[in-house]
């Protein structure tokens, strides 16, 4: 009966140990504060800037935002998923933000 | 991804396993919630009996009842009408008066005169408010928490997906007789497999409910920040305005009704009827008639149409309806509200919503099971997982029988310090619960027998005394045609029978569980 | 007609999963004894009596709603599969028995 419980994993570990991670409290933190807030960032980016472009290529508004939203949405769990198993999430962290800059810098110019 | 653990594998472990303790809780409460609001419509007519009345299709004159609106909706800025059907047999007409407040009241869909009905939030009052909120209004805190839980729950799915390496080979594989530990990630891995796509269905349609809430910011933008218009393009809502001051008679809202459904119906091909009679401004002349087919009964999406007229001439304002895209967002939406007429979908929704508290429960149950027999197992944050997860499961459980207990118990106009009586069934919800949380930290894993058995009481009592006050048990429900009453009732009693059986099976072991030694390695 | 669509639907997926279930070794020896093979027919079979059931539901549904009724019936059959493979294999045993060997 061997399963994933069997393998070495981080419940073996200290409870105060597994709920930081072997990343430490500062890292564990920055991984959820990106994926979430960073995330979140992203979603909202990806609806403004879809749903200011889109229409100059003729799509209706409206439609544009739908369609934005659905897709912005889609992609905040693996957002999150990303940012909390990155190898550097410093860099990746910053990235994620950048990207969500860039798009609502986007947005706010059309 | 060294600095990490040994990689991905191990952080989705990592992130299934602590997501899971830290908001299991909560996506418990919700889907708990949720599989009820199923039925929501069907509790209500269980909690206010003066509203089990069994429906017949009738044409409702609005005008009608317009005409005998109460003073103080006269000159409101906001009148809606809900039309009758088969699971709410009354007319729901609410409004806002001068002070801001709403009133809710149900109309006799034969005479359209108010009924005399029990105080009660009931299904759609409280059950529902608190699936999607936890009943936490405070600027919209309880839907942003609810939301984190839905985003915790698709990233729960994924990372699950991930660890678990034996999706085919143990798909059908459940091992009550083995080891506690063991026979609960099987149930969880079980559940969770079997109702995979509802399970990422749900909360990703639930987010889309509430992408407003959610993405306001991102949503207003390419409307120039302003919400309101963002709702107008893509939902058909209307701002008639401020009211101008300016007197006038409302033209025939029945005329206005038949003509919306006929050009909805021309469109469409099939009869296509509204659910919403809403008028705006009511007395001015910046009226506006506002109709829309919210909860269709014979499709999934919803809102397909909205159809706004000026209330003095009758003309069109708007016809609005739904643009491809928009279309699809609302089939998700709609199969997130499942307010269909389609019964065996409703009944796998609920056994779907069920076996998601399985997945949720045995999540949580595997994360302690696991500890079990060491020494972690004596750690205050040990402790706190399992009140919590004992408090969470069976206690919810516990509070919600306790609240239809309260219901058919509290007696008509009881007040307590100027609590009305609904609001005290709810105080009844959260007191029960409350205290199911200090059980269960005081007996810790006894208490899972002994919340057992106050299910099976409480459900049982439940079923007694909807017989005793209403006359209404199971077989008299079924000869009156009130089949929702018969149907709330029914589930109580396997309740209640469920929850007997559990608690047979839950005495505790007399000596703890030994420690198997593959898992003291490391 | 409606009804007998999605019985047949309920039917077909319950004894698809029931023998994809069969047609894994493990699920085999619990209801044959050890000894035998499934053999690969029952894995086909299965898959297509999933697909009939699909097509059931579509007919009696349509798309729109046979997307959200086809996966929780699925769902369900598989519940039953699982729960037959757990406390009564043997109730599989005449099913098995058209392809053991």
């Amino acid at each position: 009966m061997r399963g994933v419980w069997e393998a070495p994993s981080p419940t073996r570990m200290p409870a105060a140990r597994q709920i930081i991670g072997r990343d430490g409290p500062m890292l564990g933190a920055w991984r959820l504060f990106a994926g979430l807030v960073g995330g979140h960032a992203l979603a909202s980016g990806m609806v403004a800037a879809m749903g200011s472009m889109l229409p100059l290529v003729g799509m209706p508004r409206g439609e544009a935002v739908s369609l934005a939203i659905l897709l912005a949405l889609i992609a905040y769990a693996p957002t999150c998923l990303a940012m909390l198993a990155s190898g550097r999430p410093w860099r990746d962290g910053l990235a994620l933000f950048a990207t969500a800059g860039a798009l609502i810098a986007l947005a706010s110019m059309f | 991804m060294a600095q990490f653990g040994d990689g991905f594998r191990q952080a989705m472990h990592w992130t299934h396993t602590w997501l899971g303790v830290v908001l299991g809780i909560v996506m418990f409460a919700v889907f708990w919630m949720g599989t009820l609001t199923i039925f929501a419509p069907e509790i209500d007519r269980w909690m206010i009996p003066e509203t089990r009345i069994v429906h017949a299709k009738r044409e409702i004159s609005y005008d009608l009842l317009l005409s005998r609106l109460p003073p103080d909706a006269a000159s409101s800025d906001y009148i809606n009408f809900v039309v009758p059907d088969e699971r709410r047999p009354t007319i729901g007409f609410s409004y806002r008066g001068a002070d801001g407040t709403f009133s809710d009241h149900e109309l006799d869909p034969v005479t359209g005169r108010p009924l005399a009905v029990t105080d009660s939030r009931a299904g759609t009052g409280f059950i529902y408010p608190f699936h999607l909120s936890l009943t936490i209004e405070w600027q919209n805190l309880g839907e942003w928490i609810v939301g984190l839980a839905a985003l915790a729950m698709l990233i729960l799915l994924i990372s699950g997906l991930v660890i678990h390496r034996k999706v085919v080979t143990e798909f059908f594989v459940f091992r009550p007789r083995r080891k506690a530990r063991r026979a609960t990630l099987d149930l969880h891995n079980l559940s969770s497999l079997l109702g995979l796509p509802f399970y990422f269905l749900m909360p990703f349609s639930g987010l889309l409910i509430f992408a407003f809430v959610y993405l306001p910011w991102g949503i207003a933008e390419p409307f120039g920040g302003d919400l309101a218009k963002a709702a107008a393009a893509i939902s058909g809502d209307y701002d008639p305005g401020a009211r101008t001051g300016r007197a006038a008679t409302l033209a025939s809202v029945d005329a206005m009704k038949r003509e919306a459904e006929a050009m909805w119906s021309a469109a469409e091909g099939v009869p296509v009827e509204t659910n919403l009679v809403r008028i705006l401004n009511h007395g001015d002349d910046s009226a506006v008639v506002y109709f829309r087919n919210t909860f269709p009964r014979d499709r999934v999406v919803l809102s397909e149409y909205v159809a706004v007229f000026n209330g003095n001439t009758g003309q069109v304002l708007q016809d609005f309806a739904k643009p491809p895209i928009g279309h699809a967002s609302s089939w998700v939406q709609g199969a997130h509200f499942m307010q269909f007429g389609h019964w065996p979908l409703r009944w796998l929704y609920f056994i779907g919503g069920l076996g998601g508290c399985v997945m949720i429960a045995t999540g949580m149950l595997f994360w302690l099971s696991s500890r079990e027999g060491k020494l972690a197992r004596f750690s205050p944050g040990h402790r706190t997982v399992e009140a919590l997860t004992i408090g969470g499961v069976t206690g919810i459980i516990i509070a919600t029988c306790a609240f239809l207990v309260a219901n058919r118990l509290l007696p008509p106009g009881a007040t307590l310090w100027a609590d009305t009586r609904a609001e005290l069934e709810v105080h009844a919800f959260w007191l029960v619960w409350f205290a199911t949380f200090l059980h269960a930290a005081s007996l810790r894993a006894q208490a899972w027998a002994q919340q057992c058995w106050a299910i099976a009481i409480l459900a049982a009592t439940a079923v007694t005394l909807n017989a005793v006050t209403t006359g209404e048990h199971v077989t008299a429900a079924l000869s009156d045609g009130y089949l929702a009453v018969a149907g709330v009732d029914t589930v109580l009693v396997i309740t209640a029978g469920a929850a007997a059986w559990s608690a047979l099976k839950l005495r505790p072991a007399s000596k703890p569980l030994p420690v198997p030694a593959a898992h003291t390695v490391e | 007609m409606s009804a007998a669509l999605l019985v047949g639907a309920m039917l077909a997926v319950t004894l698809g999963t029931a023998l994809l279930a069969l047609s894994q070794q493990r699920h085999w020896n619990a209801v044959m004894g050890t000894g035998s093979k499934p053999g690969n027919l029952p894995q086909r079979l299965g898959w297509l009596l999933i697909s009939v059931s699909l097509v059931l539901t579509i007919l009696r549904d349509g798309g729109s709603f046979g997307a959200l009724s086809w996966p929780l019936q699925a769902g369900f059959g598989a519940l039953l599969t699982s729960g037959a493979l757990t406390w009564m294999p043997g109730v599989m045993k005449p099913l098995a028995r058209w392809f053991g060997r």
